[in-house]
């Protein structure tokens, strides 16, 4: 098994005590190799408390954690600790508090140097971890972690990570306190690390229009619980529940509803700002197409084609009507030009 | 009135390899009492510097910055500009000192030498106006973001500034967090008539603002309102900045050929220009 399988897993800090609290109540949950995954939820849903025992960070008090072929559970023989942290990389909330030495180079090889491994391979790592996160090696090796922009540090404790190689990544909050631009490059290299390093990611985020971007499963946690556990594209199924559970709600989202319930019926399942821009551009274009069908042009098929802009791509659409009312093969295919 | 006034103001810092960094380039500014202004740009631009020479943390090179027409040159005087323009920073646990909430409001007025009396009466003031009041004899230490940050903002408005300056107050916290800090800011201004300065990453939170700055490498690259600002859309890509999600989201579509107006702001305007287009 390459994934994570948790079963029944519950948690309580301070046990015992009057501030005793119900952090994860019977929780089952697995991930499989290659899952993209976006954890939702408030401060102190649990979501947290589930990874660090991913990490072995804390221990499972009920439940089973297996992550690999690592039993996390279990006495003995006891688990292998030195190598689950090796398959598992986890980047906490402001991982740049955590960056120590006095130059990248070192900062970075720190993980594979404590795995013993050979000078030239630290190195090699070293350089293909930086090269990664977009920061030149010749540049930046030999230069102090502290003197970097805030983005730029978090690259860095991001590389630390990644020298490991790690199978399964997980990033707490990875967006957090950056500016619009430092996000972009997260984004983007959280997509880069999973297709060239980490086939699993998890990542875990307040910002539901973020997490759309790119996750491909989303988990939301509610009251030490899974709410829910879905495919991102159903997302505007649940839109109730996270209204409920005082969570955001993808502005897409709420816009594609209120349309909808104007009489609007925009089409597809709609999720990102993307996927509405899509849903309107369909929806005008089919009621352009009506129009003409009551029209005395009588054209049966319209393939227009919209430059779409948000993605950079052509988007052909093609209507095909099956009224009997107009002949078939008067077919007419007109480019149509909006506005 | 002239509540800030800046004029041709610069301050360089040493790089890390003892190069010179302006990080406020030449900047004049002039801000009327009750504005609220939110200032914009990416890591770097210059706003956090900007706000440290606001209230005389940092004294500019060359130029001149005036807090109702006092200089923060002006070292007699630098103690009345503190009490005249509070800073809320971005995280919340650097700004508690008191393991008690009203003991961490009482702290700005009881060093002003206030008497007992008044000081009670302001921090209940205070903490009422950031919703804050039945939690003055918690701790703020196991409060979520949201609600240490508006403590911290009650310290300040226990001093009774006329001005606050909110450096990425927000960027720490939650949405649930970041709407209440918002909420507040909002209000303060509408009511106490407090001039805000709003420093931010998040464009959704500029636009209830009555004027946009947006700066880059130290520089005021535009200045008007939100509606003249994000009209400017490749000027704001080519600054790396994103538009409010609304508004590109219109944008698009308009460049997608739909008659939609590209003035959009807010998720009810987006709405509407949808509905009429589709109607």
């Amino acid at each position: 098994m390459q994934g994570i399988e948790i079963k029944n897993l519950s948690y309580t800090y301070s046990k015992k005590t009057p501030y005793e609290k119900l952090a994860l109540d019977d929780v089952s949950l697995s991930i499989n190799e290659g899952d993209f995954i976006g954890i939702l939820g408030h401060t102190g849903s649990g979501k947290s408390t589930l990874i660090l025992h991913i990490n072995a960070l804390i221990k499972a008090q009920t439940g089973s954690v297996k992550v690999m072929d690592i039993d996390l559970t279990q006495k003995r023989p006891k688990p292998d600790l030195k190598r689950l942290r090796t398959e598992v990389g986890m980047v906490f909330q402001y991982p740049e508090h955590q960056l120590f030495d006095d130059t990248i180079e070192k900062d970075i090889g720190f993980g594979p140097k404590n795995l013993k491994l050979p000078a030239d391979e630290i190195k090699q790592r070293v350089r293909e971890s930086m090269e990664l996160v977009g920061l030149d090696y010749n540049d930046f090796k030999d230069r102090s972690p502290f003197d970097l922009s805030g983005g730029q540090k978090r690259r860095v404790a991001i590389a630390g990570v990644i020298a490991m190689r790690p199978k399964i990544l997980i990033l707490d909050e990875p967006t957090a306190g950056l500016d619009p631009e430092g996000k972009e490059h997260i984004l983007t290299l959280i997509t880069r690390l999973k297709a060239e390093i980490s086939p699993t990611v998890i990542v875990i985020s307040h910002d539901i229009d973020e997490i759309t971007r790119f996750a491909t499963r989303l988990i939301v946690f509610n009251k030490a619980k899974i709410a829910f556990d879905i495919p991102m594209t159903e997302l505007f199924k649940h839109e109730k529940e996270l209204v409920a559970m005082g969570l955001e709600v993808p502005l897409a989202v709420r816009v594609a509803r209120s349309l909808r319930s104007k009489g609007i019926e925009l089409e597809g399942n709609i999720t990102t700002p993307h996927d509405l821009e899509n849903a309107v551009v369909d929806y005008y274009n089919k009621k352009h197409f009506d129009d003409k069908l009551n029209s005395p042009t009588n054209s049966v098929s319209i393939t227009s084609n919209i430059k779409n802009n948000a993605s950079g791509e052509n988007l052909s659409i093609a209507y095909s009507d099956n009224s009997s009312a107009t002949p078939n093969d008067n077919t007419i295919s007109e480019k149509e030009v909006l506005r | 009135m002239e509540a800030i006034k800046l004029e041709s103001v610069t301050l360089e810092y040493k790089s890390h390899n003892n190069g010179i960094v302006r990080a406020v380039d030449n900047v004049s500014l002039s801000v009327n009492a009750g504005e609220f202004i939110a200032l914009v740009g990416h890591n770097g631009s210059g706003k956090s510097t900007l706000a440290k020479l606001l209230n005389g943390l940092l004294i500019p090179r060359l130029g001149d910055v005036q807090i109702y027409g006092v200089s923060t040159r002006d070292k007699a005087k630098i103690f009345e500009i503190r009490k005249n323009i509070g800073m809320v920073f971005q995280n919340p646990d650097n700004q508690m000192i008191a393991s008690i909430v009203e003991d961490d409001i009482a702290f700005g007025p009881e060093n002003l030498g206030i008497e007992r009396e008044e000081i009670i009466r302001r921090v209940e003031w205070a903490l009422t106006k950031v919703n804050m009041l039945e939690h003055r004899k918690s701790t703020p230490f196991k409060m979520s973001g949201g609600q240490k940050q508006r403590l911290a903002i009650a310290g300040i408005l226990a001093v009774k500034p006329s001005i606050i300056v909110f450096d990425e107050s927000t960027a720490m916290l939650d949405p649930e967090g970041r709407r209440e800090v918002l909420a507040v800011a909002h209000e303060l201004n509408k009511n106490e008539n407090i001039t805000v300065i709003l420093i931010t990453h998040y464009m959704d939170e500029a636009i209830n603002a009555d004027r946009v700055i947006v700066m880059s490498r130290g520089r005021i690259v535009t200045d008007g309102t939100p509606e003249r600002v994000f009209a400017q859309k490749d000027m704001l890509e080519s600054l790396h900045l994103s538009l409010p999600l609304p508004t590109s989201i219109a944008y698009n579509l308009s460049k997608s050929g739909l008659d939609i107006s590209e003035n959009i702001l807010s998720e009810s305007q987006l709405e509407e220009a949808l509905c009429k287009v589709l109607k």
